[in-house]
């Protein structure tokens, strides 16, 4: 289902209907020249591709867009808030807000880092937060948050300069909200927290899925691209290894790796990529994280449950924007209303991610469902259910003719002395008609996102 | 402020320099004997890769482009368009972007060609050319040469001065070659002492002259 055409969208059609479609191919090599491709193993075989993309923009409003900006804003706030005190005085929990066993079962929690607080007090630095457009009540929901390594903000920067260079016409008729200071907030928001040294990008690299998306963004933000072994710990304090030999203080690092692999000393014993001491250096508050150690328990599917009743208990406020529906089969209350609604809910596995683990009870038999409820029963923690969210469609041009696809929106937040929400952002949309699943690991597309007024 | 660069970026964009400039001078020697071979002297081409120390056997002039560009030896352009093709995704924080679209392009173009042989022709070569003449175009237009720039120019210097003394030998031109190459050299290591960093001693004393260059470049990075 598409939503209803705005004006806008009217506008846009009227410009490119009169596009020659000769420009499309123009615009496909030129994404081609300047891919920022993925790598991805495959029967253990290392595959580099491009990601799917549509040459149809998605199309914001502005004033519908400021109101996802207000949201998005308090919900960071809350969730950085939630984390300092998580991992500080646990107010919420001794409150019974948020349920201790709920946070202690979470696998992102890290009891270890509990008395430590981050350069300014600030955990949430660079945030993707997933969203759909609902056709019921033709609002924004929240569906995920992620406050650990969101990629995927490459993407937009690359379609939107090949936009720019293809249809130039479009931004000279519209007011679309330029995009180019999105490395300039990441590269503010290291500043800030930076506690005296150069700011650097560590990537796993080169065979990293995302290895182009972080030589890019480094490049864009002014920070040198690092390798771990590039780096040294020296007397709790972290240097960055120049080609001569000579060793610079790092003050903040934009780490594109998980907390399981960031220090082998301290967590997974057998990891290559991570930097051996650099939790000592964080811990001695000589240098600044981005994002902060132990953020997975904000943003675990359980946890997500609870985020509207942090923004009330922190800030005071009706959250702007609203969760799913969502019940956890760790209530009991909820889990019966699991257990009689299940075949028009969503199943999701709080340990999975990228789109796996998601189970559709309206596609399941009923042994499965049986099954499932069994597990469930089992598990009441591993699992959460929504409501089946029907979201809009988006007009795609695909294989020479227009289709609709369903689409989400990555918003990226960028928090450093004041929060950031991009004016922008990553839509994604499905391989098929009719799938709900839009991830790039599920085979899903991207598209431009013009936030924009008349 | 000095840039700073990795020792991994550094020898990346070393050999970038020098596998970009071998497949320019491969290609530019390519065409007087893909044009000698087909009405002057069909051996043209066994006597130019006779140069780079590589036999290669043909029947035609169409078929001396084939493997000479695209056969089971080490100056298989494919193969080297996907060194420089890695060294720059490696090192592109470094590289203007343009410039990086231009390797991409340039390994592109002999991807597809190498899967189609009836590709293969003086137009092919005048393509691969002239986006190896924009490379440098882009890589030129920096207006202040960074570290970056220097270890870059220092790969395209010493594969260029390596062409000239195996097809012109060791005249003034080549004198001016290792004149620059020694002047960016002294120049990182005046560099690096200025921040207080001792550079290693260069031990080889090879009589081979590209040898002994690469480990002077060599001795400037610490791995």
């Amino acid at each position: 289902m598409l939503e209803n055409e705005t004006e806008l969208q009217k506008k846009f059609w009227e410009i490119f209907s009169k596009q020659d479609r000769a420009k499309i191919d123009e615009f496909k090599k030129y994404m081609d020249k300047f891919a920022i491709n993925f790598n991805l193993y495959k029967d253990g075989n290392f595959i580099e591709q491009s990601l799917p993309f549509d040459v149809i923009p998605r199309i914001i409003e502005k004033q519908e867009f400021n109101k996802i900006e207000r949201g998005l804003q308090q919900r960071v706030h809350a969730l950085n808030l939630f984390l300092e005190d998580l991992y500080t005085d646990a107010k919420i929990v001794k409150e019974g807000i948020v349920p201790q066993e709920f946070v202690e079962q979470a696998s992102g929690y890290l009891k270890e880092f509990k008395g430590f607080s981050p350069s300014k007090k600030i955990r949430t630095h660079i945030n993707g937060i997933d969203l759909v457009k609902d056709t019921v009540n033709d609002e924004w929901v929240i569906l995920e948050d992620n406050l650990r390594v969101p990629s995927g903000s490459s993407y937009p920067l690359s379609i939107r300069d090949t936009y720019r260079k293809i249809y130039p016409e479009f931004f000279e008729t519209f007011k679309i909200e330029p995009i180019k200071e999105y490395p300039s907030y990441i590269a503010s928001a290291m500043e800030y927290v930076n506690t005296g040294g150069i700011n650097v990008v560590l990537t796993p690299g080169r065979f990293n899925s995302a290895y182009y998306e972080h030589s890019y963004l480094a490049e864009q933000v002014g920070a040198q691209l690092v390798r771990s072994h590039e780096l040294v710990v020296k007397d709790k304090k972290l240097y960055y290894k120049n080609y001569n030999g000579k060793l610079i203080l790092v003050g903040a690092v934009y780490r594109r790796l998980d907390d399981d692999f960031l220090d082998p000393k301290f967590f997974n014993p057998e990891s290559l990529i991570g930097v051996p001491g650099i939790i000592d250096v964080y811990l001695a508050g000589n240098v600044a994280l981005m994002n902060a150690i132990g953020n997975g328990v904000a943003d675990d599917k359980g946890i997500y449950y609870f985020v509207p009743k942090m923004i009330e208990y922190y800030l005071g406020e009706e959250p702007i924007l609203k969760n799913a529906p969502t019940y956890l089969p760790y209530f009991k209350e909820d889990k019966e209303y699991i257990f009689n609604n299940i075949e028009k809910l969503v199943i999701k596995d709080v340990a999975e991610a990228g789109g796996y683990g998601v189970l559709f009870g309206h596609t399941m038999t009923e042994l499965q469902l049986s099954d499932l409820k069994a597990v469930i029963e089992a598990h009441p923690r591993r699992f959460i259910a929504q409501e089946l969210i029907e979201f809009y469609d988006e007009k795609c041009y695909l294989n020479g003719e227009l289709q609709d696809r369903k689409a989400d929106f990555r918003a990226y937040v960028v928090m450093g002395e004041d929060i950031k929400v991009w004016q922008c952002g990553l839509t994604r949309y499905a391989l098929e008609a009719g799938n709900y699943l839009v991830n790039s690991s599920q085979g899903g597309g991207f598209k431009d996102t013009w936030v924009m007024e008349l | 402020m000095v840039q700073l660069l990795t020792a991994n970026s550094a020898t990346n964009l070393y050999w970038l320099g020098r596998y970009i400039e071998r497949i320019n001078g491969l290609l530019t020697n390519l065409m007087p004997a893909y044009d000698n071979s087909i009405d002057i002297d069909i051996n043209a081409g066994k006597k130019l890769y006779k140069g780079f120390s590589i036999d290669i056997e043909y029947e035609s002039a169409h078929e001396f482009l084939e493997v000479a560009m695209f056969g089971e030896h080490d100056s298989n352009l494919l193969n080297l368009a996907e060194y420089a093709r890695e060294n720059a995704i490696i090192s592109r924080s470094y590289i203007n972007t343009e410039a990086f679209g231009e390797i991409m392009e340039l390994h592109s173009v002999l991807k597809n060609a190498s899967n189609s042989y009836a590709d293969i022709d003086y137009n092919l070569i005048n393509d691969a050319l002239s986006l190896i003449s924009e490379i440098w175009g882009e890589v030129s237009k920096i207006s202040k040469s960074n570290t970056s720039d220097h270890f870059l120019k220092l790969g395209r210097l010493i594969e260029n001065l390596d062409f000239h003394l195996r097809f012109s030998g060791d005249d003034e031109h080549a004198s001016n070659i290792k004149e620059s190459i020694n002047g960016i050299t002294d120049f990182l290591i005046s560099q690096s002492e200025s921040e207080g960093v001792q550079t290693q001693t260069q031990t080889n004393t090879d009589e081979n002259i590209i040898d002994v260059l690469h480990s002077k470049v060599q001795a400037l990075i610490i791995n």
